[in-house]
């Protein structure tokens, strides 16, 4: 099993949450093939008694592909969930907290290598009825990661779940990444395939909108040569420039950045 | 609105316009269990949480109850109608929320509540 059918449609979903890249290897699309399919029959199992109408009775592939359509904040939060290793139990805890249901409790209790117990309890959108969910897997504890944390009236209140910022990991047709404290930058090595010499391209990469071009960084012989694209603030550009080129430096050795050919496999 | 304040809640990381109203309609709800939601392009009325695309709009008013929708429908902005209804517009970099009257305590606590969900919680994700 590989990524779910139709493959450029879950690409898509899960380009717009930065998991994309995690669940670009196959053992990593069927482990959520899997644990997706797992979760909508944990889901069923739950939902079942419930009046109709108070919830959807199944959460297949198809159910929640019509609800990206309608709430895509919902399936990103899902999908994360699932990225996080959550169990299919939780899973529907967490898909029914989204259609609507309320979290009552939510308890969680810890001994070093011993224990490790989620409880929570939910009210389903009628008012009346209540599901109880019960994990002893660790990583159900993300959980926590998604949870949105207020206070109404100074009383605690955890009314929902929703999806973090994950940082984009090696967009395409870059040969070269690095996060630093003024953005993730990627590096492009669009020399001439005879030039003796690599000549970059800098973008920064945002989450939510395309790529930025910075500008470029030539090897000269005296060293790397920061040109900045920006007509308006040249020098922020270059300052950029300068920074990522020491980040690059660090992270991937100079002997990387400075000689050709650039080796694309493996980074 | 009668006066009116708008707040505006700039919301970081991955939040879209579509997860704010959502948060922002749901903490609403809590406070006013008998709340309908009117969009406010298309004039749809929403009577549950369930019912409604947040996908598809980016302007609502949430209404107390049915009664405060009707009386807003009869009476526009009349000072009797004074915080029984609050107004929200979503883009994907924020929220604005638009209130009669800040100063009201459940307005006031709507307000907070949201800005907690959509800024506090996440407050340590990195905006993008």
């Amino acid at each position: 099993m590989t990524l779910l059918e139709p493959q450029d449609r879950w690409f898509a979903i899960l380009r717009e949450v930065n998991l994309d890249s995690l669940f670009s290897e196959p053992q990593h699309q069927a482990f959520l093939s899997q644990r997706l399919g797992d979760f909508g029959q944990a889901y069923a199992r739950h939902v079942r008694g419930v009046t109709a109408g108070v919830l959807p009775s199944t959460a297949s592939l198809a159910d929640i592909l019509i609800e990206h359509e309608r709430n895509p904040h919902r399936v990103g939060t899902l999908l994360e969930a699932a990225a996080f290793q959550c169990s299919p139990d939780i899973l529907a805890m967490i898909w029914m907290t989204l259609l609507g249901a309320r979290i009552e409790s939510l308890a969680y209790e810890y001994k070093r290598g011993e224990a490790s117990l989620l409880r929570a309890t939910l009210l389903l959108p009628d008012g009346q009825t209540e599901r109880t969910f019960e994990s002893s897997d660790l990583w159900d504890v993300a959980l926590f990661r998604l949870a949105t944390l207020s206070k109404a009236d100074d009383q605690p209140v955890i009314d929902d779940f929703y999806p973090i910022w994950i940082p984009p990991r090696h967009p395409a047709d870059h040969d070269l990444y690095v996060a630093t404290a003024q953005g993730d930058f990627s590096a492009k090595d669009v020399a001439p395939s005879g030039s003796t010499l690599p000549h970059w391209q800098i973008h920064e990469v945002y989450g939510k909108q395309s790529p930025r071009f910075v500008g470029r960084i030539d090897l000269q012989e005296g060293g790397p040569v920061f040109d900045s694209v920006d007509v308006v603030a040249p020098e922020r550009n270059r300052a950029l420039l300068e920074r990522t080129w020491h980040a690059l430096v660090r992270k991937y050795g100079e002997q990387i950045l400075t000689h050709k050919p650039t080796p694309h496999a493996g980074r | 609105m009668i006066g009116g304040a708008d707040i505006v809640i700039e919301y970081p990381g991955v939040m879209r316009a579509s997860g704010g109203l959502d948060i922002a309609v749901r903490r609403i709800a809590a406070r006013w269990p008998d709340f309908v939601i009117q969009d406010a392009t298309a004039g749809n009325r929403f009577d549950s949480y369930s019912q409604i695309p947040f996908a598809s709009l980016s302007e609502v008013f949430v209404y107390r109850d049915s009664l405060a929708l009707e009386s807003w429908k009869e009476l526009g902005a009349d000072p009797s109608n004074a915080n029984s209804m609050v107004h929200l517009i979503a883009d994907d970099c924020g929220l604005t929320i638009v209130v009669d009257d800040r100063t009201n305590p459940t307005m006031l606590s709507i307000i907070r509540e949201i800005r907690d969900l959509l800024t506090g919680s996440q407050s340590w994700v990195r905006a993008a």
